[in-house]
């Protein structure tokens, strides 16, 4: 018996041994030329990301930014119009509910099926039953009206459907993998006509796309047309900021997604950055008007003149994310207002407004009225929706408040909770705090429509109801005629603004930092700024 | 896996001859672990099944909401749908035998949120987790034998700092480690890649985070009874015989000091795949740690449940494996089981 433990102890320390020597040897050849996924590293381009998607397709933002690499769309976005994609032309119909496109010929899909429009329908389909946010596009179905030319059907003139169609959820699959290959399949390895095919999903860490070298169906806006420059796009995952920093900063990946915002102003000067501002809201206050202290409109613009937004963004974002004062509508929306300097810091001004409101000081600071603190419960999604950098601006918050008598409570939701819309009824929520992704100014029929009594909008963060001021919103959208229409939302703005409703803070942004000298890298213009692979040219890269 | 278990076992039981015949006492053994497998299986399901019951949020909400990237309070009429395409509307109990059924015929059901079977999804990911795990488990016990060896049971000095440096390491946090070293090892001196997936080179520094505080927690157990067993009578009589510093140190005083580290590998395993979840999140590694934390907040119960199994049955195994080791390590141990 002995024996054994003899034999043992010298061994697990030659094992240490030899692991010690193993890890010299490693640091000595680590210089490869193959990337982790064994492809040729001067033919792959290397991208991290944050966040991965369960499925390669579907509602979820974060799978915009994966079918925009294996799908085509319609029509791309370029800056303020249309251009063509897998769509050469459209034509909307003398009631506006009506758009009827012509297809782009020769298109196939990387197994063989050729785009026509039965497979347009067919998609469709797919979007009206799987997106579930589909119906704010008022987009119900479409028709083949011959080959190659198919309609969509709206159920209100929508004069944004293009800019919603050119967005990366509305991409063509081909009908035959979406009819013939299982669920599971379809999630992982989707068939569609796009640049990339998703050659191997590796879940938790990463997705090997390969070029499509038959790609001819580049968009009209593409730096060129034809198969992408490189061999491989390797898709990383990378939760951590630190982490895809450091990929960068030791040249293993070429491009990455949000940086740590430490690393900005460094990242402005020694890489390329890309900063795109999505559409939608930005990062807002929703207000509870239905209940509560903020019912009274003095206590609202009280709260907002007490903080300092600007000075708060500056400190804590450091240029990567712009402050934004409109708490309805993004900067990247069309009929944007800019609101910027309503509401300036003025702790005076709110303590005045706290006053009037019958809100008194009491001996710890905190306001009363009737026997009640003023207490403001503000549940909010860490992680996720809020940032680490949007937590420290709301704890900012929370400080700048106190000091005229709020007490501000910021309650972090698990992901369950989050996800399961906790702690959203009016009863449990005095202000909520996150953003919206949307390409149209109807944004504000998401967001501050009431919904029936039985069947409330969840989307409406405020409780705003307001049937008079609904209608506004609803002609706003019906107006045909773009200069009216224009004003009619601009309108709006203004008056959510003075109300006091949902006040802004900071913008959403997509941020991607690349290697100096790689060339062709750009961020789609639809809504969300994904990210484009198909025209970097990896020589120049440093 | 337990039978292999079980096997092993079996040469240190043949050491004495047994009253019954061996066969009746083999099989009665054999039949007494699986079923004492078999019922921590059953218990782990049970119990994870009613906590995800308990745990509150609405599940039809949850998959409404991550599918489509929202957070919203859904209407009725939506929940109800979602709550019958996947049988939720059905009774608890129900759920919960029909489950239990389907694990009884070898199916593991089907993520609703990754839209795989679960038995793929774990089949995938259990490679780089027993990997990353296993590594750091031996990788601990390389440092922390030496290290109790070298310090441990000496004069003043060497003894306390010795302690104290387990003391250190147990107690650093594997997230904060992670990122030193992936800044030290990764970009500093570029000795490792930062993102490194699952092959030996992307394995050793995830390892050595996970490594190091365990090490730590090791070392103070096997030092307190390193520190016991050379106080003892045998270890004088053994030195009394001649018998060379280090001969007593790794011969005698050693053996008797491995048993509560032992002990406390079992327990790691567990600590270790919880780490993990940090770990590879650090170095944007797969693994099962990931993937369980995301269904377990996503009430993704077959997923969470099917992981739950996977693990209590390593847990079986293991435990197993160290009733064997105790009785090669301890031969008394042995007779008395």
């Amino acid at each position: 018996m002995n024996y054994r433990i003899k034999a043992t102890v010298p061994a697990t320390l030659t094992l240490a041994a030899v692991t010690l020597a193993g890890t010299a040897l490693l640091a000595a050849c680590s210089s490869s030329t193959a990337t982790e996924a064994g492809t040729d590293k001067s033919q792959t381009i290397t991208y991290v990301h944050e966040q991965e998607p369960p499925c390669l397709w579907g509602a979820w933002v974060q799978q915009a930014y994966l079918s925009r690499q294996v799908f085509d769309s319609l029509i791309s976005w370029d800056n303020d119009k249309p251009v063509p994609w897998l769509a050469t032309s459209w034509k909307t119909s003398a009631d506006r509910k009506n758009v009827t496109f012509t297809l782009k010929e020769g298109v196939q899909f990387t197994d063989g099926t050729p785009l026509n429009a039965d497979a347009v329908v067919r998609n469709v389909e797919n979007w009206v039953k799987n997106l579930s946010w589909n119906r704010f596009s008022y987009l119900t179905g479409a028709t083949a009206e011959s080959a190659n030319t198919v309609t969509l059907h709206l159920s209100e003139p929508n004069p944004e459907i293009l800019r919603i169609l050119s967005n990366g959820h509305y991409g063509i699959q081909s009908p035959t993998a979406l009819d013939k290959n299982s669920t599971a399949r379809n999630c992982q390895y989707p068939v569609g006509s796009g640049p990339w095919t998703v050659k191997k999903w590796t879940q938790g860490q990463e997705i090997l796309f390969q070029r499509n070298d038959k790609y001819n169906s580049a968009p009209a806006n593409a730096k060129h047309s034809g198969p992408a420059y490189a061999k491989y796009l390797e898709w990383k995952f990378a939760p951590d900021a630190t982490t895809r920093w450091s990929a960068l900063t030791t040249g293993q990946a070429q491009v990455i997604y949000n940086p740590p915002s430490n690393q900005w102003a460094n990242a402005q000067k020694n890489y390329q950055v890309y900063n795109y501002i999505t559409g939608g809201r930005q990062q807002v206050f929703s207000f509870n008007v239905a209940q509560g202290p903020f019912t009274d409109i003095k206590v609202r613009q009280a709260f907002v003149h007490a903080v300092d937004r600007k000075q708060i963004v500056k400190a804590v974002f450091k240029g990567s994310a712009p402050f934004d004062g409109n708490g309805t509508l993004s900067p990247t929306n069309p009929f944007y207002l800019n609101v910027n300097d309503a509401y300036p810091y003025d702790p005076a001004k709110a303590a005045q407004l706290l006053d009037e409101a019958g809100w008194k000081t009491g001996a710890d600071g905190i306001r009363s009225k009737d026997g009640k603190q003023l207490v403001i419960r503000l549940p909010y999604g860490a992680g996720p929706i809020i940032s680490q950098d949007g937590t420290a601006a709301l704890q900012a918050v929370q400080q700048q408040v106190a000091k005229v008598g709020f007490k501000l409570q910021l309650i972090p939701l698990t992901l369950t909770q989050l996800f399961a819309g906790q702690s959203q009824a009016p009863d449990q929520e005095d202000l909520g705090f996150g953003y919206w992704v949307w390409p149209a100014p109807n944004i504000l029929d998401i967001v501050y429509n009431a919904g029936t009594t039985a069947e409330p909008n969840g989307n409406n963060t405020t409780h705003f109801n307001n049937p008079e001021v609904q209608a506004r919103i609803t002609a706003a959208q019906r107006e045909a005629d773009p200069v009216r229409r224009a004003q009619r939302y601009k309108e709006l703005q203004q008056y959510f603004t003075d109300q006091a409703i949902a006040i802004g803070f900071y913008d959403f942004t997509n941020n991607v930092v690349a290697a100096k000298g790689l060339k062709g890298f750009w961020q789609d213009q639809g809504s969300n700024g994904l990210p484009v692979f198909s025209d970097v040219e990896l020589s120049g890269a440093k | 896996m337990t039978a292999a278990g079980i096997a092993a076992a079996l040469p240190d039981a043949t050491e004495t001859p047994p009253a019954r015949p061996q066969v009746t006492v083999l099989l009665r053994t054999i039949a007494v672990k699986v079923a004492s497998a078999f019922f921590v299986l059953w218990g782990a399901v049970t119990v994870t099944f009613i906590v995800l019951s308990a745990l509150p949020g609405d599940r039809a909400t949850i998959v409404l909401n991550v599918q489509s990237g929202q957070t919203t309070v859904r209407t009725a009429t939506e929940i109800a749908a979602v709550n019958s395409q996947y049988g939720w509307d059905k009774p608890v109990i129900v759920q919960y035998f029909s489950y239990v059924w389907s694990v009884l015929r070898g199916d593991l059901g089907t993520s609703w949120e990754l839209r795989r079977p679960v038995s793929a999804i774990i089949a995938e990911q259990f490679g780089p987790t027993i990997t990353l795990t296993l590594s750091a488990l031996v990788l601990a016990w390389l440092i922390s034998v030496p290290w109790t060896l070298l310090t441990a049971g000496r004069a003043g000095r060497t003894k306390t700092f010795g302690s104290t440096v387990e003391t250190v390491t147990a107690g650093l946090p594997q997230y904060w480690l992670g990122i030193i070293l992936l800044i030290v090892f990764a970009v500093t001196l570029g000795w490792f890649p930062v993102i490194g997936g699952t092959d030996f080179s992307g394995t050793v520094l995830p390892a050595f985070t996970l490594a190091i505080p365990l090490a730590g927690f090791i070392g103070q157990a096997t030092r307190t009874e390193f520190d016991r067993a050379i106080r003892q009578p045998f270890v004088l009589s053994a030195r009394t015989r001649g018998m060379s510093e280090t001969g007593v140190r790794v011969r005698h005083v050693l053996r008797h000091a491995l048993i509560p580290g032992i002990t406390l590998s079992g327990w790691a395993l567990g600590s270790l795949l919880s780490g993990a979840v940090l770990v590879e999140s650090v170095f944007a590694r797969p693994g099962l740690g990931a993937i369980l934390v995301k269904a377990v907040s996503d009430k993704d119960f077959e997923l969470v449940m099917g992981i739950v199994i996977l693990i209590s049955a390593v847990y079986v195994v293991v435990n197993l494996l160290i009733d064997v080791i105790y009785a090669i390590v301890d031969p008394r141990l042995g007779d008395t089981q």
